[in-house]
């Protein structure tokens, strides 16, 4: 069988905000001479954080170059806030774009470039430093703000840049790889603050092919595969939604053998391996296998130390679509 | 189910900056950038001024010396009335200076380290990006190439000795002001237009240093040899010979080549206009295709 994923679905969590949509895609489609960007793509965003996701070259820098309005669509239709991001400046003031490399002006100081990128989207020069400097703040780089981005690491560039995205207080952030080569603690800084943004009502589109990124930050996600969206939508829900791969539950427990012997009769029960302090169990029907387990434990008095799903997190559902639409999933 | 939550954030809705006025910004980031580091714009301003003190020094000694340069034509003139032209290309070499560090490294600097990206994702256009440049390294140039003759033209003033003399010099000052703004323009135009050639600022800065001296040299020779206007296309021997007619030492192109005016002006004109034409065209061009499509 394969993924069971509505492309015409609007993103779960999304589809009753209530909110008119922020991005709107209707068969966007980019071609680099022969090379194909994105394909076909039909996607609409309304709010929160949105992990965009894919292995490289899948387009996602593309999409997200599109949403910004840096590149233009060769077929389609693409609106931001109701407008074309490409041909409407003013939408633009809306955006905040944090591209994927670092680098540029490295003699100016963070202030001076966060305050001219703040300035050139718009701000007013009066507020454009006070600006910058709340921006550069609300990334932990106050302390070095005066010094020279030449000399920043990896990390304060990053910081830094992603500054210049929010310093003009877009509501639709688009930030391409934010977390490359940020060191753990700042890392988890720059994830707080971006959630901290979505919740606040800013909406976010994150891409990362590095997927713990993503999952700190959110469940909502896009995959991007050879051009074009191949699920969207929360990761659990997308999860579910592929039966191809059973969903495999790790229990512990003080007599696993008893466990397994209750859940080998059920149906929706694929396999069961019995290991050194419990037992795998892979089903097709999680939410069912969940209930049988809970009545088992109660009616037999186990003791359960551990109860896990090893392949319901954002890794394995982006293994299995990928695997899918390459055609070797087994 | 997700719900959005809204707590209350605001996207700015502050006083804006007039989208007409973002050229400036850009031209602001460009001389601030230019001032950082003392080999990109000081050193180039460090020669300038040093051919500003020299011509300075010269004025205020010379006194009443003539010049040798009439004596061949049997023309008569002060050595005082011939620094500020002769000096010109002095200026011009402090100028080239420049160019090499800054004018013909700006467009492909930014093409190469992707800076588009950050200008064209905000409300920026590509004749606010071209505006902001031509007026930001205009400025770095007018420093190097405009403010030392106009200063040599106002010191040569105050050493008239009478009102009516004061009068008969007053004209130095415009042509000084002109001679500086179209050197200014020619510093400006032509190396952004070659930075706007290539993606790689050492290819960009390499093909301007090759136009500029070796073609540049070759045009000068071939107009010496072959026919005078060819020698007007390098571009400070076309400015030079502006200078010597706007300060009547046209007889002065006897030693060299004889470049008529018109001819030197049309020079100049053409390459401002070609550059700027290629100038404007790779930006749209980039902007249209996508910047850092890559």
């Amino acid at each position: 069988m394969t993924p069971v994923v509505d492309r015409t679905a609007v993103p779960s969590g999304t589809a009753d905000s209530g909110r008119p949509p922020v991005v709107v895609a209707t068969g966007l489609s980019k071609w680099y001479g022969h090379v194909l960007g994105v394909s076909d793509i039909a996607w609409t965003v309304r709010g929160g954080i949105i992990g965009l996701l894919g292995p490289n070259g899948a387009g996602k820098s593309t999409l997200i170059k599109l949403m910004a309005g840096l590149i233009r669509p060769s077929r389609g239709q693409l609106r931001i806030h109701g407008q074309d991001p490409f041909a409407d400046r003013d939408v633009r003031r809306r955006i905040g774009y944090a591209p994927e490399h670092e680098s540029a002006w490295d003699e100016l100081t963070a202030l001076e470039l966060v305050t001219a990128m703040a300035e050139l989207a718009g701000v007013a020069r009066p507020a454009a430093e006070p600006a910058a400097k709340d921006a550069l703040a609300q990334m932990g780089m106050t302390d070095a703000m005066h010094r020279r981005v030449k000399g920043f690491s990896k990390g304060m560039r990053q910081r830094t840049k992603l500054a210049t995205a929010i310093a003009h207080r877009p509501d639709f952030l688009l930030l391409d790889e934010p977390l490359t080569g940020v060191d753990p603690i700042a890392r988890a800084e720059i994830v707080a603050r971006i959630r901290e943004l979505a919740v606040g009502g800013a909406t976010v589109v994150v891409s990362s092919h590095v997927l713990y990124e993503i999952e700190a930050l959110t469940s909502e996600i896009a995959v991007i595969y050879r051009g074009q969206v191949l699920a969207e939508g929360n990761v659990y829900e997308i999860r579910r939604l592929i039966d191809r791969h059973p969903h495999r539950i790790r229990i512990e427990c003080d007599r696993p053998r008893i466990l397994a012997a209750a859940l080998a009769a059920a149906e929706h029960v694929a396999r069961i391996e019995i290991t050194d302090h419990g037992l795998l169990v892979e089903t097709r029907e999680p939410d069912r296998c969940y209930d049988e387990l809970a009545a088992t434990v109660l009616e037999h008095s186990l003791v359960v130390s551990t109860l896990s799903s090893p392949d319901n997190n954002l890794s394995a559902v982006f293994d299995y679509l990928t695997a899918s639409a390459r055609g070797d999933a087994p | 189910m997700s719900v959005i939550h809204d707590l209350g954030y605001q996207r700015y809705t502050g006083p804006r900056r007039a989208a007409g006025t973002r050229w400036r910004v850009i031209a602001r980031q460009q001389v601030a950038s230019a001032w950082q580091t003392w080999w990109r714009f000081k050193a180039a301003l460090g020669l300038a001024v040093i051919v500003m003190c020299s011509a300075c020094a010269i004025l205020l000694l010379a006194g009443d010396r003539k010049s040798s340069l009439g004596r061949a034509q049997s023309f008569v003139i002060t050595l005082q009335d011939t620094v500020l032209p002769e000096s010109i290309i002095w200026f011009c070499r402090a100028g080239f200076v420049l160019t090499l560090t800054t004018a013909a490294t700006v467009v492909a600097s930014d093409r190469q380290s992707g800076a588009f990206p950050f200008y064209f994702a905000r409300s920026v256009r590509p004749r606010d990006y071209v505006l902001g440049k031509l007026a930001g390294t205009a400025l770095l140039a007018a420093a190097i190439v405009a403010i030392g003759p106009l200063v040599v033209s106002l010191v040569r003033l105050g050493l008239t000795e009478s009102a009516d003399e004061l009068r008969g010099q007053l004209p130095i000052v415009g042509k000084a002001v002109l001679l500086g703004v179209l050197t200014t323009l020619a510093y400006t135009a032509v190396p952004l237009g070659f930075s706007a050639l290539l993606g790689n600022r050492r290819h960009a800065v390499a093909l301007w240093a090759a136009y500029y001296l070796i073609a540049g040299q070759s045009l000068y020779v071939l107009g010496r040899e072959v026919w005078a206007p060819l020698a007007a296309f390098d571009l400070p021997r076309a400015i030079q010979a502006i200078a010597y007619s706007l300060f009547d030492l046209g007889f002065r192109a006897g030693r060299d080549v004889e470049i008529p005016l018109g001819v030197a002006v049309g020079a100049l004109v053409a390459h401002i206009v070609v550059a700027f034409a290629v100038l404007a065209i790779q930006i749209r061009r980039a902007h249209t295709r996508g910047v850092g499509a890559a």
